[in-house]
C-alpha cells in the first residue's frame, strides 16, 4: 500500500506562550485541492506553516510518503519535493528569469537545463516578455506570477499557498486563480490553498477545512461543508446569513416541522421531538413572491431594506418584530422597502444542524 | 589686503604647491605614511567586517534574555570615544600589563587592534538593522524554494549587500580619519605606526604645512572615494 503523500497527526503549534494550532490531523493524497479556510486569526497560515515545514510544531507528527518530518526525511529533501508560495510575491533583486531559476539553482541544475526547464513556464504563466525585467519595475500581478512560475517550475508534490492573491485587485486575482485551477487541473500536485474567500475557495479546492481559533471545525468536501455546515459558527465563518433557532414539534416520514416563532417549518432533515434546535434557511433557495402559493414553507413579512453586492441583490425581509431573513434576488427582481412580501422555501432548503453551537474536533 | 595677510596666503598657497608636488613625484616618506594608513585601516575595518557581520545577522534574528542589552552595548559602541580605547589598550599593552607580554605596543597590530574595536560595533549595529529591514517571511520563501542553511545565508546576504557595503565603508571611513588611539598605542613612529593623521598633527605643530596639507589631501580623496563608490553603488541597485 502506498503510504499517505502527506500526513498530520495530532498537529499543535505556538506562537510565543500561545497556542495557535490545537490537535489538528489531516490526510493529503496527489492530486488533492483542499482549501484552508477561516476568520482572520483562526490559524490557517499557522497550519500551513507547520504542514510546510516551516513552523516548529509544539506536538504531534507530519510526515511525508510515510517518513517522519524532520526524523526520517530531512526538511531540506521535503522542501525540494515541495514549494511554497506567500501573500507577498517575495522576489529577490535581479530580473524575473532569475528568480524562476532560482529553485533550480539551489537544486544544482546546469544552465541550458534550467533554462529549458523555466522557459514553458514564462510562456505558460504570459511573463515570457518580462524575462529580463528587473523586479523591482514588475506590478502586483506581475510579481505574482513570477512568483507561481517559481513555485510550478519545480514540480512539486505539494504545493502550499498561503493567500497567494489576497493583496492582487479583483480581476488580476480571479483570472490568476482560474489560471492556476487550470494548470493544476492536469497535474497530480496536491494543493493546500490558505485562503478567507469562501468562493476562491470553492473554485479552486474540492475539500475544505473551517478553522477557527486554532481548532479544525469541519473538514469534508467543499460541496458538504457549503450544503452541510457542521455548526452555527462554521455558517457564520463561511459567510451563511438565515441562521435561527427552533423547536421540533413533529417528525415521521413525511419530514420534521419546526415551530419557529409561531412560524411551522418543514425540512427534511430528521431531529427528535421536543429538542430545540439550530437550522439555516438556505439564502439561495429563498424565493420572494407577492401572493400566496401552495409550496410547504411561506412566510410572510416586510421588505426592510435591499443592497447590492457584486452582481447581486440581496434583500432584507423583517418577520415580525424579531427575525429577518436575507435573500438573494435577480437584478431585475427589486421590492421596494415597506412592501409586503411572502418568503418562500422548499424543506430541503432548510438545514438542521447536528449538534447545535457545538464544534467537531478535526475528523482523519 | 595688508602686508601680514599677503605673506599669509602667499606661504599657504605655496605650502599647498609643495603638497601636490609632495605626492605627484613620489615623495617616499608621504607614501609610506599612505601606504601604512591604508595597510591599517583596511586590515582592521574588514577584520570587523567578518566578524561583525555573523554576530550583527545573529542578533537581528535571534531571541534570548539581554538581546535588547546587547544591543544598547553595541549602540554605545558606535560613540566609543577613540582616546578612550587607546587608553584602555594602552594601559593593557604596558610592559608589566595583562597583555604586555605581547609586544605589541607601538607597532601597526596595536593599531590595528584599536581601530577594529571602533568599527566593531558600526558593522554589528548597520548589519543587524540591515537584517531586520529584510522581510521575515523572505527567509521562509528561500527555504521552502529549497535552499541550505549556507544557501539561505548567501541568498540573504546578497539581499542586503548594499547596507553591508555601506557598513563597510562606515567602519573604514570611521577608522581612517581616526587619531586619537592610533597615536597612542602606535605612538607615531616614522615608517611604522605613523599614519595620515598622526602625521598632519606632528606636522602641522612643526609648521610643516605643506606636508600636513599634502596628507589632508589624500584623506579628502580617500573620503571623496568612499562616498563615490557608495553612491555609485547606490544608483546602481537603486531598481534592483
Amino acid at each position: 500500500m502506498t503510504p499517505t503523500l502527506l500526513r498530520a497527526e495530532g498537529l499543535s503549534a505556538r506562537r510565543g506562550d500561545r497556542t495557535v494550532l490545537e490537535w489538528c490531523n489531516l490526510s493529503v493524497e496527489p492530486g488533492d485541492r483542499i482549501a484552508i479556510y477561516g476568520p482572520n486569526g483562526a490559524g490557517k497560515s499557522t497550519l500551513l506553516q507547520a504542514l510546510a515545514g516551516l513552523l516548529p510544531i509544539a506536538s504531534g507528527i507530519v510526515s511525508f510518503r510515510g517518513r517522519a518530518l524532520g526524523q526520517e526525511v530531512s526538511y531540506l529533501e521535503f522542501h525540494r519535493r515541495t514549494a511554497a508560495m506567500f501573500q507577498e510575491s517575495l522576489l529577490l533583486r535581479g530580473t524575473v528569469r532569475h528568480n524562476v531559476e532560482l529553485g533550480l539553482k539551489l537544486r544544482g541544475m546546469a544552465g541550458p537545463e534550467r533554462a529549458a526547464r523555466v522557459q514553458p513556464w514564462l510562456d505558460r504563466l504570459h511573463i515570457s516578455h518580462l524575462a529580463n525585467r528587473l523586479v523591482g519595475s514588475l506590478s502586483g500581478g506581475e510579481a505574482q506570477r513570477t512568483s507561481l512560475a517559481r513555485a510550478l517550475v519545480l514540480e512539486p508534490e505539494v504545493f502550499f499557498l498561503d493567500e497567494p492573491f489576497a493583496a492582487l485587485d479583483a480581476p488580476t486575482r480571479a483570472r490568476l486563480a482560474q489560471e492556476l485551477a487550470e494548470i493544476l487541473d492536469g497535474r497530480q500536485i496536491a494543493t493546500l490553498f490558505v485562503t478567507h474567500d469562501i468562493d476562491e475557495a470553492a473554485e479552486m479546492c474540492s475539500r475544505c477545512l473551517v478553522l477557527d481559533a486554532g481548532r479544525v471545525l469541519q473538514q469534508d468536501s467543499m460541496e458538504t461543508v457549503l450544503e452541510r455546515p457542521t455548526s452555527r459558527r462554521v455558517a457564520e465563518i463561511i459567510g451563511m446569513p438565515n441562521v435561527f433557532e427552533g423547536r421540533v414539534v413533529e417528525s415521521g416520514p413525511g419530514g420534521t416541522w419546526l415551530d419557529w416563532s409561531g412560524h411551522r417549518i418543514h425540512t427534511n432533515a430528521e431531529a427528535r421531538v421536543g429538542v430545540r434546535v439550530a437550522f439555516l434557511i438556505r439564502q439561495e433557495r429563498i424565493r420572494l413572491q407577492t401572493t400566496a402559493t401552495e409550496m410547504t414553507n411561506h412566510i410572510r413579512g416586510r421588505v426592510d431594506d435591499g443592497r447590492r453586492r457584486g452582481k447581486s441583490r440581496f434583500v432584507s425581509v423583517g418577520i415580525g418584530n424579531r427575525h429577518r431573513i436575507e435573500v438573494r434576488s435577480d437584478l431585475s427582481d427589486r421590492p421596494s422597502s415597506g412592501e409586503e412580501i411572502i418568503v418562500l422555501f422548499p424543506p430541503d432548503a432548510v438545514w438542521v444542524f447536528p449538534e447545535q453551537g457545538g464544534s467537531l474536533t478535526c475528523a482523519a | 589686503m595688508d602686508a601680514v595677510s599677503w605673506e599669509y596666503w602667499s606661504e599657504l598657497g605655496s605650502g599647498f604647491v609643495d603638497a601636490i608636488l609632495l605626492l605627484a613625484t613620489g615623495d617616499p616618506e608621504t607614501w609610506t605614511i599612505i601606504r601604512q594608513s591604508l595597510v591599517i585601516s583596511i586590515t582592521a575595518s574588514v577584520a570587523s567586517v567578518i566578524l561583525g557581520v555573523p554576530i550583527g545577522a545573529w542578533v537581528a534574528v535571534s531571541s534570548f534574555p539581554g538581546r535588547n542589552l546587547l544591543i544598547a552595548a553595541f549602540n554605545t559602541g558606535f560613540g566609543l570615544p577613540p582616546v578612550v580605547v587607546g587608553l584602555i589598550l594602552s594601559i593593557l599593552l604596558l610592559r608589566h600589563g595583562p597583555l604586555g607580554g605581547l609586544n605589541l605596543r607601538f607597532t601597526p597590530p596595536a593599531m590595528m587592534v584599536a581601530q577594529f574595536i571602533l568599527c566593531l560595533p558600526i558593522v554589528i549595529n548597520l548589519t543587524a538593522v540591515a537584517v531586520q529591514q529584510l522581510n521575515p517571511k523572505l527567509r521562509l520563501q528561500m527555504r521552502a524554494l529549497g535552499a541550505s542553511r549556507s544557501q539561505l545565508m548567501w541568498l540573504l546576504g546578497r539581499e542586503i549587500r548594499l547596507p553591508l557595503l555601506g557598513a563597510y565603508m562606515a567602519a573604514f571611513g570611521a577608522v581612517v580619519h581616526e587619531v586619537g588611539a592610533s597615536q597612542m598605542v602606535g605612538g607615531n613612529l616614522p615608517g611604522l605606526t605613523r599614519v595620515l593623521t598622526t602625521a598632519i598633527v606632528m606636522e602641522t605643530g612643526m609648521g610643516h604645512y605643506d606636508r600636513a596639507m599634502a596628507y589632508g589631501i589624500v584623506l579628502l580623496v580617500l573620503v571623496g572615494v568612499v562616498a563615490g563608490l557608495l553612491t555609485w553603488v547606490q544608483q546602481r541597485d537603486a531598481y534592483r
